[in-house]
């Protein structure tokens, strides 16, 4: 616009590098603390994956409580810590309280952050992965390959993720391998669009034309060209897309549909919950709660990361 | 291209992604396991009932001929019988559609109304208490599981203060005598908006939140642009710029988010239905799945899909009215 | 005519308040314009030439702000602060320096017009290309509805679109680049302002179209009578239609001459780097000397003269003092280099600098 301000924006390049990037990010207060959310969760999630999945709850067992079986002799629906209803006053052996089974609730709420996590970052990788490819291959070819495509992403936008889910674990089952599945399925036609475009606008670019008039593949042009020019956007979709995914494999948990009981996952303890909720509240706040912060983290990171790629809306 | 010619051509366009939908739906229902004869007779029927009935609902036929058939009864409007109910699926879907369509069109306008405003008034008020405020509600908005607002809202509105009834929904239009606590129209209308309310939160939440994000940047984004310092250059007072001037360039991408939420919102529909118990055909999907009743699933999965294509097609019209680039042919 | 300037800008300061520091991108700039003059204002980018001219208009969008100096246009105080700041370190306005509404009412668009830059930009896409000129003639001239349009359309004539009436209600996408910088004229003339800014209207536009622009303006200035600051990077265009030119570098003016003077007399090195920079008809290419190196960031200037680290004919005295804008010819030419008597900075006796690092900022920009 101006001379002044025209010079700060090219001297603060996002593009230039990915160094860049994380100062801006790192700069930024509130991506910040997404950062730590996010990086707290994860952290967790690995935890939880490790001791759950591969020890099956060795060190919960020994050191806590499973997450699985109540203790022997523990009490159901107990409240958090400092608060008494009519099953019994919060204590310090249970700081969040227990489920009806008289499960430790925050136990199975650091267990379940395994299968959020899980399915949020693998499905959402594998149908950004599967997208790109298809929206790069879509976009570049154009023509006919580019309207099958095109109508193929359509459909599958058209049909309701929770519906198109429900209808894929209904027919192959309810596992966890299945919930990654069919997320990476819905999420596919997302990153499939948004690359398209995106190519669409760098198919355009001279050194588009350079590398096509120097002899380079195509096959070698997508990789080396288009993808990489495309990146950004992705990075920034994926992020958030992890947060809406987690919130997708919530809604199928709390519908019956996901991991499967005993396995602890915030969405199912939502829909045990529903039961007890109105003498209990609190069965029903922490699993939402947890859901909440985590997914705020990951929008906070991806709203920085946007932020830091474009720098004309950095506040 | 002209408007007319132009909404033909995504009109075309709606069929075959309609015709992908029953499609993909058609062999994800039929790769189920699951015998849904079985399922609803029951384990001990013998063999030659189950015969019958797999013949009466052409259950015996191979894939492909099955599929052709249901594509030509679709095309003429017959979803089929829904095993579980007895009755046609169109009956069925046409009976617990208007709950469905009233609480997302509900949810919408509330969202629409109230995210609009707030939008354009943060981007204007950048950085100062209120665009702060109204950020991180938008953040927590998008963030936060809808069906646990649902039950956060009946543990605090019903249980704690008794405020609003937690289940079922009632139409506006339904006869007093049919509804309870009314004798008048004005307490069906009542009725039916205090039953109303928190399922319209619960879906409507995610929506303002994500109309309120967009409409913010899209503003910021119109007002950092050429056309607006032109606009100030010349004189023209913020208000207009605001109103006029930036205003509509900044509902483009606006409406494309809104249409794409409305596969967010009907999905969610579902779950609203679920929390607040209401008969709607999200209700009735679930139904369909739990109890393998192929052409309830199938005729509803369509159904879902046909609202979305025609939400998206009016999303589009708008667009291109508003967009004079689009309606001219400078399509892509 | 009275004897004072249309416009007259003294010791402007605009700056920018960023994260990474302030940036100085007018520091204390002057010039003026004439009534029914073509005034140039020249520069690489990055000068704060935009910034200048916007700052006219008092246009400056956070983080940027005018920190001092002073504006006057036509007898009215359009910047303007008191010597002493106040209480809280800010620079206080003066008591007759406009409101921002009465910059909006009295000055924006009805005295003093821009032309934009960008036509592709400049043009709102989704309301028609007749309706924007139709309210802003409405809004500046005060004229009704019905005669704003017509207005628009003799005006849209008169700069060269052809069948006016018809396009009028056409959109902007439906316009090639000429014909849209051609409305954007159109607006700036049809507010009919004693002071017209250009901000490069030509640089998006091919060599052609750029010429058939600049005869345009030519022939309109005369018949409006209004003046003109024109702000380019462009020496061809200045040579063309400038009758005095300004040249800044890094927020400061450096010469000010008659376009006459300036071509076959530069006064300071920077002006004679820019000179040798373009082809000329008096010289063969081989004389072409393009400038080295880049402009530093505003943010941290060079010391002494702000030129010294690219000028060729800079000695140790251009790194510790800094030169003002002074009389150095007879001709009343101005420049700020210290190799003039005018300066007395023992510049002769002073030791040259051996040009080892011909830049600060790096890549070379434009």
């Amino acid at each position: 616009m101006s001379d002044a301000t025209a010079d700060e924006s090219t001297t603060h390049t996002p593009r230039s590098g990915w160094e860049e990037v994380t100062t801006q990010l790192r700069r930024n207060s509130t991506s910040r603390w997404g950062m730590y959310i996010v990086l707290f969760i994860i952290v967790v999630a690995i935890w939880a994956f490790v001791d759950g999945v591969v020890l099956d709850y060795y060190f919960a067992e020994r050191f806590w409580y499973s997450p699985i079986t109540a203790p022997p002799g523990s009490r159901g629906l107990l409240p958090p810590v400092g608060i008494t209803n009519e099953y019994g006053t919060g204590t310090w052996a249970h700081p969040l309280g227990t489920d009806h089974r008289g499960r430790d609730i925050l136990v199975r709420l650091v267990y379940g952050s395994r299968i959020a996590i899980q399915i949020g970052i693998v499905a959402t990788g594998v149908g950004a992965t599967l997208g790109t490819i298809i929206g790069a291959v879509s976009g570049y070819y154009g023509g006919w390959i580019d309207d099958v495509l095109q109508r193929t992403v359509e459909t599958f936008y058209a049909i309701p993720f929770i519906v198109l889910m429900i209808a894929i674990m209904s027919a192959f089952g309810r596992g966890l391998w299945i919930a990654i599945v069919g997320v990476s399925v819905i999420t596919t036609p997302i990153f499939a669009r948004l690359i398209r475009s995106e190519v669409l606008s760098v198919r355009e670019e001279e050194y588009i034309e350079a590398a096509k008039a120097a002899g380079v593949r195509d096959r070698n042009i997508i990789r080396r060209h288009v993808i990489p020019n495309s990146l950004a956007p992705v990075l920034v979709q994926a992020t958030l897309q992890i947060g809406v995914n987690i919130l997708i494999v919530a809604a199928l948990s709390f519908l019956g549909f996901g991991a499967q009981p005993p396995t602890p996952s915030w969405g199912a303890m939502l829909a045990q919950s529903r039961t007890y909720m109105l003498p209990d509240p609190w069965f029903s706040v922490w699993p939402g709660l947890a859901i909440l912060v985590t997914v705020v983290g990951f929008n906070l990171v991806g709203d920085g990361l946007r932020d830091a790629f474009d720098p004309r809306l950095n506040d | 291209m002209s408007l007319p010619r132009y909404v033909a051509r995504r009109l075309g366009q709606s069929v075959f992604t309609l015709l992908g939908v029953v499609t993909i739906t058609f062999l994800l229902v039929n790769a189920a396991p699951g015998d849904p004869v079985r399922i609803f007779i029951g384990p001990s029927a013998d063999a030659s009932a189950i015969a019958a009935m797999r013949a009466q609902f052409g259950l015996d036929q191979p894939i492909h001929i099955r599929y052709i058939k249901y594509l030509m009864n679709v095309v003429q409007g017959d979803l089929g019988q829904s095993i579980n109910y007895r009755v046609p699926v169109t009956q069925k879907i046409l009976e617990r559609l208007p709950a469905t369509l009233l609480l997302v069109a509900s949810s919408f306008t509330f969202a629409i109304i109230t995210a609009v405003p707030i939008g354009v008034l943060s981007a204007q008020r950048r950085n100062q208490l209120s665009d702060h405020v109204f950020r991180i509600f938008g953040l927590i908005g998008v963030s936060t599981p809808s069906f646990w607002i649902g039950l956060l809202l009946i543990i605090i509105l019903t249980y704690h203060l008794g405020l609003l009834p937690a289940t079922g929904l009632v139409m506006p239009w339904a006869p007093p005598s049919a509804v309870d606590h009314a004798t008048t129209r004005l307490d069906v209308l009542y009725q039916s908006g205090i039953h109303l309310i928190m399922p319209t939160l619960t879906l409507g939440t995610l929506q303002m939140a994500a109309i309120m994000r967009i409409e913010r940047s899209s503003m910021l984004e119109v007002l950092n642009q050429e056309y607006v310092s032109l606009a100030r250059a010349f004189g023209v007072s913020e208000r207009t710029i605001l109103r006029k001037h930036a205003f509509r360039n900044a509902q483009l991408p606006v409406l494309t988010v809104i249409g794409l939420n409305l596969t967010t919102a009907l999905g969610g529909s579902v779950l609203t239905e679920t929390v607040f118990s209401i008969n709607g055909i999200g209700t009735l999907i679930i139904t369909g799945v739990n109890a393998r009743d192929y052409p309830l699933v199938l005729g509803t999965t369509l159904f879902y899909a046909s609202l979305f294509v025609i939400g998206v097609l009016i999303t589009d019209i708008l667009y291109a009215y508003l967009d004079p680039r689009i309606s001219y042919g400078d399509e892509s | 005519m009275s004897d004072t300037p249309l416009l007259k800008v003294e010791n402007l300061k605009t700056q920018f308040f960023t994260e990474a520091g302030t940036v100085q991108a007018v520091d204390g700039v002057s010039f003026t314009v004439e009534r029914g003059e073509i005034v140039g204002l020249v520069g690489e980018s990055g000068a704060g030439k935009s910034v200048a001219v916007r700052s006219i208009l008092r246009l400056i969008d956070s983080p940027g702000h005018i920190v001092g100096g002073e504006i006057t246009f036509d007898g009215k105080t359009v910047v303007g602060f008191e010597d002493e700041p106040g209480t809280d370190g800010e620079p206080t306005r003066r008591e007759e320096m406009l409101t921002n509404t009465e910059m909006r009412s009295q000055i924006r668009g009805s005295e003093i017009a821009l032309i934009f830059q960008d036509p592709m930009e400049s043009l709102n896409p989704v309301f028609t290309v007749g309706g924007q000129l139709r309210e802003l003639i409405e809004l500046n001239r005060g004229l009704s509805k019905q005669a704003a349009r017509d207005r628009a359309i003799e005006i849209l004539r008169e700069v060269g679109i052809p069948q006016p009436a018809e396009r009028f209600d056409d959109y902007p996408h439906q316009f090639s680049g000429g014909m849209r910088q051609r409305v954007l004229i159109a607006m700036a003339l049809g507010c009919e302002p004693k002071l017209i800014v250009a901000d490069e209207p030509t640089t998006a536009l091919d060599v052609t179209v750029e010429g058939q622009i600049l005869d345009l303006v030519y022939d309109l200035q005369d018949k409006y009578d209004a003046s003109f600051l024109w702000v380019t990077h462009d020496m061809g265009i200045v040579a063309e239609i400038c009758d005095r030119v300004n040249v800044m570098y890094l927020g400061e003016v450096v010469e000010r001459a008659s376009v006459d003077d300036l071509f076959y007399n530069p006064q300071h090195p920077y002006t004679e780097a820019l000179l040798n920079s373009i082809p000329r008809p008096d010289q063969s290419t081989e004389d072409l000397q393009p400038l080295e190196g880049a402009m530093p960031e505003p943010i941290n200037p060079p010391s002494g003269c702000r030129f010294h680290d690219r000028c060729p004919e800079a000695r140790e005295v251009c790194q510790r003092t800094h030169p003002d804008l002074r009389t150095v010819t007879e001709a009343g030419q101005y420049a700020a280099c210290l190799k003039h008597d005018a300066f007395e900075a023992a510049y002769e006796t002073s030791r040259p600098l051996t040009d080892e690092s011909p830049a600060a900022g790096g890549d070379r920009r434009e």
